[in-house]
């Protein structure tokens, strides 16, 4: 018993990670129609940032609060601004052109970025100091022994998606991203400049992979260039499996990647469950090329 | 002409084990030299890769982000069944190419129902099944270390670093018979076909032709050539590599064809000739003393291949969309124009012509 309660936390955990870096690509697919490889090196770009931060502070006594917050701090407007000088100097330049070259773009930079971060920390993982409180202090919750980041994680997994749903449903922002999703074409016919919601989603995007990157961080107490590569192929699946432009199909699909990777690897065999994350991929995308956020635009 | 040229060109090629030419820094030491034929082998296995790659993307339209997966398969085949059965090379060679093209069948029959970027997710999503299995050390494929040839059952001509010449001739035969078959299907009717699809799919479907099929049978030509290059990839290097599988590898021969262009047989080898060079030698050439001593902000740049290749990558998709071979045909053109060469020449270069006009309109309806 103990053990399935853990697991669950633990894929709770790794799905808020993905749910991160995946709710900014649905929202982005959904509007802009980019598919975009470079959010997964902003993840590993920020968790660097974030690693920056921390890594003063004594591997012992950790960091405090503080540098915390400012860590993640750090990670969000890092990853915010890449992702808004992406937006505003690369792809501006390309949306008269075909999918694929901002496909393409967006994979180079992706690409060379995490070639820098290589070059200037090298490939091998950095230890991140992370407070005794965030790994080493567990609750007890019906016998299993669940650490406090576990909490954080689907915390701020969970707040993020009332946020973003709040933002979308409430603003006028939202209601023009929204109306992008259905039909970009009528909101630009409309006289609204469609591009400032571009901007606007890839940077929050951005932004949100950046949060991830420290946290995932924070999660794994070590830093590698190689995490937004693993986070970013997740992710594809939640934006698949979610469907694109939906919030909640996106929270659902990272729910349940998260656990069936947790409950496959360990009661089958390790690498089963990435295995299957990637079959169910395959299958959503010949089956129900839609997602399960039900909206009926196929991913073309 | 040109097959004159380009005949000329591949007997200097494989000459070049004798040729004490100076590498110039491109190569590690005189071009006959066994460190030189290992780096061009390596090159030219890569850029019939590349070509096969440009088959499906760069002629058909079709972006695979698994395309590395047959040519791990072809080269994990091989090496696995040399190292745990008893087959023999041939065996191995024929066996894992059959392995590769049943898996082609597979995951293209599939992967080609949906279309466009949903093909490039279910590409990208069986290559990863394949990189996960060998991260996982599943049936032997050693993880990260991959699996080494049992040098004991190679042709004697093949091992040892003598023979590394006819290691280097079977890597330039593997290249020149990629090259050639693939020009040759390019200017055929199906070749046509395959264009017409990347220009226009619905175009091609109401003209009559069935596109899923040709999707298919380049699809499947392209992943066959791609296991074979792996078996010779295998040989080259005396190992499986699992970076193979990888996602990068894939980005990277992607990368290749944009930096050469695509939609051209020689624009797609030479984009992974000049990749290749480019990252198996640069690390080299920054490690010099003359480099070392430059301040971190120009070194750390110059000594990442793959930040200098991603840069240019960015560069050229922004504004040469048509790569290195655009620039080079544009130059011969413009040359043409104001020398006084033959009008009929210009007619002549096929590959050319083809990749400017709209194939569809080029082809007869019926």
């Amino acid at each position: 018993m103990s053990n399935v309660i853990l697991m669950i936390f633990t894929g709770l955990s790794v799905g808020a990670v993905y749910f991160l870096l995946g709710s900014g690509l649905a929202l982005i697919f959904g509007l802009m129609r980019v598919l975009t490889f470079a959010h997964g090196a902003y993840l590993t770009a920020c968790a660097y940032a974030g690693w920056f931060i921390l890594r003063h502070s004594s591997l012992a006594a950790g960091p405090s609060i503080g540098t915390l917050l400012l860590a993640l701090l750090v990670g969000v407007v890092v990853g915010g601004a890449l992702a808004f000088l992406t937006e505003r100097v690369l792809l501006r330049a390309l949306y008269q052109r075909d999918h694929l070259d901002q496909l393409l773009v967006t994979a180079g930079l992706g690409f060379s970025l995490v070639a820098l971060l290589n070059g200037i920390w090298g490939p091998d993982s950095r230890a991140v100091p992370t407070p005794p409180w965030f790994t080493r202090t567990t609750t007890d919750i019906f016998g299993a022994h669940i650490a406090r980041g576990d909490f954080v994680l689907i915390g701020v997994a969970v707040l993020l998606l009332i946020a973003l749903e709040a933002f979308l449903k409430h603003t006028r922002h939202g209601l023009v991203v929204r109306a992008g999703v259905e039909n970009r074409e009528m909101v630009r016919a409309l006289g609204i400049d469609v591009r400032r919601s571009f901007t606007l989603i890839f940077t929050v995007g951005g932004a949100v992979a950046g949060l991830g990157g420290v946290l995932a961080a924070l999660y794994a107490n070590a830093v590698n260039t190689t995490i937004g590569d693993t986070y970013l192929l997740y992710a594809f699946i939640v934006l698949v499996v979610g469907g694109l432009g939906s919030l909640r199909g996106a929270a659902i699909a990272a729910l349940a990647v998260g656990l069936l990777q947790q409950f496959a690897n360990f009661y089958v065999n390790p690498g089963l469950g990435e295995i299957l994350s990637f079959i169910l991929m395959g299958a959503m995308l010949l089956l129900r090329p839609e997602g399960v956020g039900g909206k009926k635009i196929r991913l073309i | 002409m040109i097959p004159l040229v380009l005949a000329g060109g591949v007997a200097l090629l494989a000459c070049a084990p004798y040729l004490a030419v100076p590498g110039l820094g491109v190569l590690p030491d005189t071009v006959g030299s066994i460190g030189s034929l290992q780096v061009l082998g390596t090159a030219y296995v890569i850029a019939a890769l590349a070509i096969t790659y440009d088959l499906l993307m760069g002629y058909t339209g079709l972006v695979s982000f698994g395309h590395g997966m047959f040519f791990a398969l072809g080269s994990y085949g091989f090496v696995m069944l040399l190292a745990f059965t008893s087959a023999g090379f041939w065996t191995a060679a024929a066996v894992a190419v059959g392995i590769t093209v049943v898996a082609a069948v597979i995951v293209n029959a599939v992967a080609l129902r949906a279309s466009l970027i949903a093909y490039s997710m279910v590409t990208l999503a069986a290559a990863q099944l394949m990189a996960i299995a060998i991260g996982q050390n599943y049936l032997g494929s050693g993880g990260v270390d991959g699996v080494t040839i049992p040098f004991e059952k190679l042709p004697a001509g093949l091992v040892g670093i003598v023979n590394t010449k006819h290691v280097y001739w079977l890597a330039l035969g593997l290249l020149v018979l990629t090259f050639v078959l693939a020009r040759w299907l390019t200017t055929t009717r199906i070749g046509h076909v395959w264009r017409a699809i990347r220009e226009n799919e619905l175009r091609a479907e109401v003209m009559g032709f069935t596109t899923y099929t040709y999707k298919l049978v380049v699809a499947l030509i392209a992943s066959t050539l791609a296991g074979v290059a792996g078996v010779v990839y295998a040989i080259l290097l005396g190992a499986a590599d699992p970076g193979e599988t990888s996602l990068s590898f894939s980005i990277g021969l992607v990368i290749m064809l944009i930096l050469g262009g695509r939609g051209r047989v020689w624009g797609a080898l030479l984009g992974a000739v000049v990749y290749t060079l480019l990252q198996q030698r640069l690390p080299a050439i920054t490690s010099s003393a003359g480099v070392a001593a430059l301040p971190d902000a120009i070194r750390i740049p110059l000594a990442q291949p793959q930040l200098l290749l991603g840069v240019v990558f960015i560069l050229f998709v922004l504004f040469l969309p048509g790569g290195l071979a655009g620039v080079v045909e544009k130059a011969i053109r413009a040359v043409r124009r104001g020398g006084s060469g033959p009008p009929g020449d210009a007619a002549a270069d096929g590959e050319f012509a083809a990749a400017v006009r709209v194939p569809a309109s080029a082809e007869p309806t019926r």
